[in-house]
């Protein structure tokens, strides 16, 4: 076949991502992606640069949505809205107020009680594992202690969790590196519909019936200091749900396997807790659940003798960047207490994630939890990671408590 | 018709209806960007070509391919295999 160009991006799959992302640093560091199409930007220094810069801003998705319904009579509005509410794709200064708006409310759910309540949950949820003799540390952990931390903000009813769950995973494959079909968009557009109004009708309830939760506090905090339509402030609640949910529980599953696979780690954490930040932060580097960021400049750089024009997208793979040899010695090993630079897992610059600190506390509960029960192990039966490539993620991690130990 | 003679004859009235131009002046030895067609264009055709051949259709084929010609040759290809 006379294709145009061998893409090593097409190529790259989960398993193989490890070998992937070395040959694109080693080999094509910069380069024009012609199947995305965008420029692909895989080493540490040049990814932390294109992040730090003052000048990279988002590249907002609803662009080329809104030219698909144009061009090819699709309604995906949707979706569209969807998309273009979410704060970090906006540009400053709109993103600048958004965003100082939502940290706020990031730091509201943090509360005094968060950790409390979180190691009660955990404590819960490893309890019913123990009695039942096996636990699935995705759903049955991971992605059940991020919930609990966001659906419990929100007051969200316990029956709608799952159904929501499955919703935002299946809308977060827009956000995967191959062009979509117009059949997957349109499923897209109807997840990104009902998720939507059923923060609308969450919102609009509040609105009403002010509670004590997480809704009420994020209406006041917009009315307070930046005026937004309620179906804005919807949105901005549901972008917060996406953000809490999918990544932390990927992250606190990923935690959890890899102390399983590393008994000697979980002993020498078991013996000195100190060194659980850097651990989390080490095992987060290797499994960066956002693997990759969008950005663009407004003017043209050259990067790796490579010409970056101003307003081309650019694939920044945060993954990639993670474990690049060129900044971390022996990267793709845990190391506890690296004095190298900031690992790019929750990215850097004016877009950096405003979860960080809040995603970091609950892995670092989930895992301090986990390393209480020395009956836990890995059963047996392999662990099943995403296929997704833009996210990286277990879908199941089976466990068993055995008995002795 | 072979699935090839199909597909090319697919891609040229699709093209011909798409830039408002007769079938026989589209020269399929040319890029989807020739023809000032980008990505958003690629997705459309890719949505057009699966609800006519009724076969999965990944868009970026056409950013692939260096022409409509080779685009056609690989896509008849893979079907004559599946099927």
């Amino acid at each position: 076949m006379s294709a145009l160009t061998t893409d090593p991006l097409e190529e790259l799959k989960r398993c193989n991502r490890i070998a992937t992302y070395a040959d694109l640093r080693d080999r094509l560091p910069v380069y024009w992606s012609s199947v995305r199409p965008a420029w692909i930007v895989s080493r540490y220094a040049d990814v932390n640069g294109i992040l730090r810069n003052p000048q990279s801003v988002a590249v907002e998705p609803a662009k080329s949505l809104r030219l698909l319904g144009q061009r090819g009579g699709i309604d995906l509005s949707s979706l569209q809205r969807f998309l273009s509410s979410m704060s970090f794709f906006t540009h400053p200064p709109t993103h600048d107020a958004l965003r100082r708006v939502l940290a706020q409310a990031v730091a509201a759910i943090r509360g005094p009680t968060l950790q409390t309540s979180l190691e009660r949950y955990a404590d819960q949820l490893l309890d019913a594992g123990l009695r039942k003799g096996s636990i699935d540390l995705v759903d049955g952990y991971g992605k059940a202690l991020a919930l609990s931390v966001i659906g419990g903000y929100f007051g969200i009813a316990e029956s709608d969790i799952s159904r929501l769950s499955a919703l935002i995973w299946e809308l977060m494959e827009v956000f995967e590196f191959t062009l979509p079909t117009v059949k997957n968009l349109l499923r897209f557009n109807d997840c990104a519909h009902e998720l939507t109004e059923y923060f609308a009708r969450l919102v609009a309830a509040r609105r009403l019936n002010p509670t004590p939760d997480g809704i009420s506090t994020i209406i006041r905090l917009f009315d307070n200091q930046l005026r937004q339509s309620d179906e804005e402030v919807a949105q901005h609640c549901l972008t917060l749900f996406i953000a809490a949910e999918a990544t932390t529980g990927a992250g606190i599953s990923a935690a959890a396997l890899e102390l399983l696979e590393r008994p000697e780690l979980s002993a020498k954490l078991r013996t000195n807790m100190s060194l659980l930040p850097s651990a989390v932060q080490e095992i987060m580097r290797l499994h960066s659940p956002v693997q990759c960021v969008l950005r663009q400049l407004p003017a043209d750089l050259t990067v790796a003798d490579q010409t970056i024009r101003a307003g081309d997208s650019i694939v920044l793979m945060l993954g990639a960047a993670n474990r690049d040899p060129r900044a971390f010695t022996d990267p793709d090993n845990i190391v506890l207490g690296r004095a190298e630079p900031k690992p790019l897992t929750f990215a850097a610059g004016a877009y950096a994630c405003i979860g960080m600190q809040l995603a970091t506390l609950e892995v670092e509960i989930g895992v301090r939890k986990l390393l209480d029960r020395r009956s836990l192990r890995l059963s047996g039966e392999p662990p099943v990671w995403s296929s997704r490539r833009s996210f990286e993620s277990l879908e199941r991690v089976p466990a068993v408590f055995v008995q002795g130990a | 018709m072979t699935h090839e003679e199909q597909l090319r004859d697919w891609v040229r009235q699709h093209l011909a209806q798409l830039l408002d131009v007769a079938p026989e002046s589209i020269a399929l030895d040319r890029t989807l960007a020739d023809y000032g067609l980008d990505s958003v264009d690629a997705v459309l055709m890719a949505g057009e070509l699966e609800g006519a051949f009724k076969m999965e259709i990944d868009p970026a084929l056409f950013l692939r391919f260096e022409t409509f010609e080779a685009m056609v040759v690989g896509l008849a290809s893979a079907m004559n295999s599946g099927s």
